[in-house]
């Protein structure tokens, strides 16, 4: 097959894996495409900026301002969908590098025969699991400061060993399965096995629950900032944007109300998916 | 169809306890009565047929042994004779069930009550895995015997648990009372699972493939003793089983089921000598006993269609050596008397 | 011995346990010529797959040694399977549900294989996977779907392709038919013995049952604890077996 062909099919092979998917996860996919767009276009696109005051501070939803302003007078709107950039970014990288690393050590350590790499890794993994995740978030934030890269590292400081937790268990199924030794009596190394049979497998375990963090990192994020920790006041982030809400819950309550909406079609747009991925991996 | 008198029904009936759940047993009645029986769920609001039609009725103390590949249905029909089906989302969807004389089509869980245990005792398939591995045998046979739930000290029960421990012979019954079933081995396993299930003394016993974990030596034992409990107890025997050589060892009618149908039911040598059902007729021949060294065994080509796939007309046909084109559309054959016994097969009188 | 293909001597093999030391298998000795076929008997737990997994190299042998095809793979100085002898040996196994990696699909599974121990352009590797898989009745559109629609039958088809890939002069086929029903099994038994006619195979043959073990070799051992009970040509002990526990095994059969 030539690159050009296999660059071709790629697309191709996405689209029939979307019409694979049950209903709801397509569901899914479809709520998280139209927020992630949203999110790019609607701060190019809206005539409102993302800093700038626009009217009149905590005014209520009008035509213009569908979801009011906040308390510098900025369209809640546009910040809300604005808000989608630093969130959807946090939420990836704070998934997708401790699950990497996670599933990627627990599927060794599962894996290996060294009892010493076992011990240690299972050691190491557990005392972070058995930690209540928000303090050990708070205390790396209190070690590297705020801001949203300190939040990022927080996370997956804290994630990763989740991960590993459930790799480890995986691999260990798997390596006392024959298909195991009949890879090796085809001569394949230990390395070979392990990366490309025992991990992969590792991994559609782990993906599914990452997508479900997914959900929970973007609250994290949201509580975070909640909290004073996370990103910075003029980025617009829905946590501290709903901090933001809190004081003027009785007088202004849309200022929680609209990045609250936003972050919750998010997340069940992202849990319908995980759920489909649940299910296929215990398939 | 009848075959064993009514001699041994006695202690059947007079140990079947309680005032809630009498079991009555009628010699002259049908004591399982299933008629045209639908299972079958929900999925993506389409209904789907699990099985699809099962017709079968059994005397008091009668054997029946069922037949079939895997996925044919037979795990699930068993289940609905003893009211599980719930736990996998699957319900009766049709046609009618009755034990003991008690409809149970829509039977709901508190009617099942009195009968699961009492009027049906049943060994789930894979039951080697189905003791619980943290109580010890005593406590999972006084859990059967209902303690708690009868006028029953536990003294009483203690020494019936005992007793059933004897009535499937198993060695050192002292000892394994105590023990878990790591400590036992599968053939020990599979004694504890029929003495729990004899521990009301029900009138019928369903086992679901009850030996095919387990080696041939201990096997042999397994079946020789529910040979034996069938003679002191009286009881009647539902057996599946995909080995035809097992169920003709106990049973003396035969049902064999494909893609979720009864496609023929006789009496066992009657079907094992003259099978009227071209799919009956490839089992058989599949079997290793009529096989020589050195010469193909007869396989049945292809494999069987998954739930929701079965092909229009008789299931069957896509393997069937005998399909001609009626065979191709409407409804799958309803079975009707050839040779002394029923078969779905429209061409039943050529089968050879 | 020059013409043997396996030669076993004096075989034991003892597992390490917490507890205490099983010694699993106590002393077997086997010879196999190309193309021939021996049967291993015996209830669970009397030793058969120990012996099998010690021919493959998968458990290390205690004592004795394995000679396949004059390479000694087990024993003293032996060197173990290398690349020039790996391919030779390859195995079934029982569980069929456990034998195939849950995300590789049947092609895939092959090719990997055939690639491994040769180097192929990859369309042609292809078409032979293909092939080989059509050999053992595998469709191309089955493999080239997951595996969750295939059936046991199926997915001990596509071991059995895979075990081929390398072109291997023994298998080891360890129970490949206890977990399935009958007519799946007829099916398994009529390619295993067309496969070893058309290759000239040599085949390990283990299992419980005396019918399976009859039908298919020439020889049979029958272990039991370790032992060995009784060996020799497959009519000969089965119909005139001279030791009790051989007796017993055959008066359980049924049919
Ligand atoms: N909850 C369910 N949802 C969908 N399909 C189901 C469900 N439960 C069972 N089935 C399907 O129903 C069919 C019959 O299953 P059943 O377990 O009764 O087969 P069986 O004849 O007992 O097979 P075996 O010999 O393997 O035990 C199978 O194809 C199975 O996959
Ligand atoms: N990995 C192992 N560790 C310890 N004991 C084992 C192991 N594998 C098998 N055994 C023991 O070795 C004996 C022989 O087992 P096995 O070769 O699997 O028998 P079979 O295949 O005939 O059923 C049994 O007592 C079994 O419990
Ligand atoms: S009805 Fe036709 S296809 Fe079906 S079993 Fe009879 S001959 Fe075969
Ligand atoms: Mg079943
Ligand atoms: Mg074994």
């Amino acid at each position: 097959m030539t690159a050009a062909a296999s660059a071709m099919s790629l697309p191709r092979s996405m689209a029939r894996r979307f019409r694979l998917l049950p209903g709801s996860a397509r569901a899914g996919v479809i709520i998280i495409t139209a927020i992630v767009a949203l999110g790019l276009l609607v701060p190019i696109l809206s005539p409102y900026d993302l800093y700038e005051q626009v009217g009149k501070a905590n005014a209520a939803p009008t035509f213009e301002h569908p979801f009011g302003l906040d308390s510098l007078g900025r369209d809640i709107v546009t910040r809300s969908f604005g808000a989608v950039r630093i969130d959807i970014v946090v939420a990836i990288v704070g998934v997708m590098i401790p699950l990497l690393i996670g599933t990627v050590v627990g599927g060794l350590a599962g894996t290996t025969d060294l009892r010493v790499v076992r011990g240690g890794v299972g050691l190491l993994v557990d005392g972070i699991n058995a930690f209540p995740f928000l303090i050990l978030a708070l205390g790396v934030i209190a070690v590297i400061g705020t801001g949203a890269q300190a939040m990022i590292i927080a996370i997956a400081f804290t994630s990763w060993a989740r991960y590993a937790k459930l790799a480890r268990t995986r691999a260990a199924v798997l390596r006392d399965l024959d298909f195991v030794s009949a890879l090796r009596l085809l001569g394949y190394s230990r390395a070979r096995i392990t990366v490309r049979h025992i991990l992969p497998n590792c991994f559609s375990e782990t993906v599914a629950y990452g997508v479900s963090d997914f959900t929970l990192v973007i609250l994290t994020v949201a509580a975070l900032s909640f909290l004073g920790a996370g990103v910075r006041p003029p980025e617009p982030e829905w946590g501290s944007m709903m901090a933001d809400g809190r004081i003027y819950l009785q007088s202004a309550p849309w200022i929680l109300v609209g990045p609250g909406i936003v972050l919750t079609i998010t997340a069940f747009g992202v849990s319908l998916i995980g759920e489909a991925l649940k299910d296929r991996s215990r398939g | 169809m009848a075959e064993l008198p009514g001699a041994g029904l006695a202690t059947a009936q007079a140990a079947a306890p309680g005032t809630d759940g009498q079991v009555v047993v009628d010699p002259r009645k049908p004591y399982l009565d299933v008629d045209h029986l639908q299972i079958g769920l929900q999925r993506d609001g389409l209904p789907l047929h699990i099985v699809d039609t099962v017709t079968v009725s059994l005397l008091p103390g009668a054997s029946l042994g069922i037949v079939g590949e895997s996925g044919s249905g037979k795990t699930m029909l068993c289940r609905s004779f003893t009211g599980t089906l719930g736990r996998y989302g699957v319900g009766i969807t049709g046609g009618r069930l009755s034990i003991a004389g008690h409809d149970l089509t829509n039977a709901r869980e508190k009617d099942w009550r009195p009968i699961r245990g009492r009027a049906v005792g049943y060994v789930p398939q894979s039951s080697l895995a189905g003791l619980n591995p943290v109580l010890t045998v005593e406590t999972q046979l006084l859990e059967a015997l209902g303690l708690g739930s009868r006028t029953l000290t536990k003294s009483q029960a203690r020494i019936e648990a005992r007793q059933l421990l004897d009535m499937v012979k198993i060695p050192r019954a002292d000892a394994v009372l105590n023990e878990r079933s790591h400590q036992l081995s599968g053939g020990m396993r599979q004694r504890v699972m029929i003495a729990a299930a004899l521990a009301l003394r029900p009138p019928l016993l369903v086992l679901d493939e009850p030996t095919t974990a387990l080696d041939v030596t201990v096997q042999y034992e397994i079946l020789v003793l529910i040979r034996q409990l069938r003679e002191e107890l009286g009881m009647g025997l539902i057996l599946v089983s995909h080995d035809l050589a097992v169920v003709e060892f106990l049973c003396s009618q035969v049902m064999t089921m494909y893609a979720g149908a009864t496609v023929e039911i006789g009496a066992s040598e009657n079907i094992r000598s003259r099978p009227r059902h071209p799919y009956t007729n490839a089992l058989l021949h599949s079997r290793l006993g009529m096989a020589e060294r050195g010469k193909d065994l007869v396989a049945i080509p292809g494999e069987s269609p998954a739930v929701g796939a079965w092909p229009e007309g008789c299931r069957f046909w896509p393997r069937c050596s005998s399909a001609a084109d009626a065979c191709r559309s409407g409804a799958q054959p309803a079975p009707r008397l050839v040779d002394g016994h029923l078969t779905a097969c429209i061409r039943a009188e050529d089968v050879t | 011995m020059a013409g043997n293909l396996i030669d076993v001597t004096d075989l034991h093999v003892t597992y390490r346990t917490a507890g205490s030391d099983v010694l699993a298998v106590r002393g077997l000795n086997l010879t196999v010529g190309a193309g021939q076929s021996t049967g291993i008997v015996g209830e669970s737990g009397s030793g058969k797959s120990t012996v099998a997994k010690a021919l493959v190299g998968l458990v290390p042998p205690t004592s004795g040694s394995i000679r396949i095809d004059g390479d000694l793979v087990a024993g003293e100085r032996a060197k173990g399977y290398h690349r020039s002898s790996r391919w030779k040996v390859q195995m079934i196994f029982q569980d069929p549900y456990g034998s195939l990696d849950p995300r590789q699909q049947p092609l895939d599974a092959v090719l990997e294989a055939i690639q491994h121990w040769r180097k192929l352009p990859r369309a042609q590797a292809r078409t032979e996977a293909l092939d080989l898989l059509k050999s053992v009745g595998i469709t191309e559109r089955q493999a080239t779907s997951g595996l969750r629609a295939l059936s046991g039958g199926q997915r001990q088809r596509i071991s059995i392709a895979r075990a081929l890939a390398p072109s291997p002069q023994v298998l080891v086929a360890d129970e490949p038919t206890s977990s399935l029903d009958q007519s799946a099994q007829a099916a398994i038994l009529n390619l295993l013995r067309r496969i070893q006619a058309e290759r000239g195979l040599s085949v390990i043959f283990i299992s419980h049952d005396l019918g399976l073990v009859r039908y298919l070799t020439e020889d049979v051992i029958v272990m039991k604890d370790g032992f060995v009970v009784e060996q020799g040509p497959t009519d000969q002990v089965l119909h005139h077996p001279t030791q009790e526990y051989t007796q017993r095994l055959i008066a359980s059969a049924l049919a």
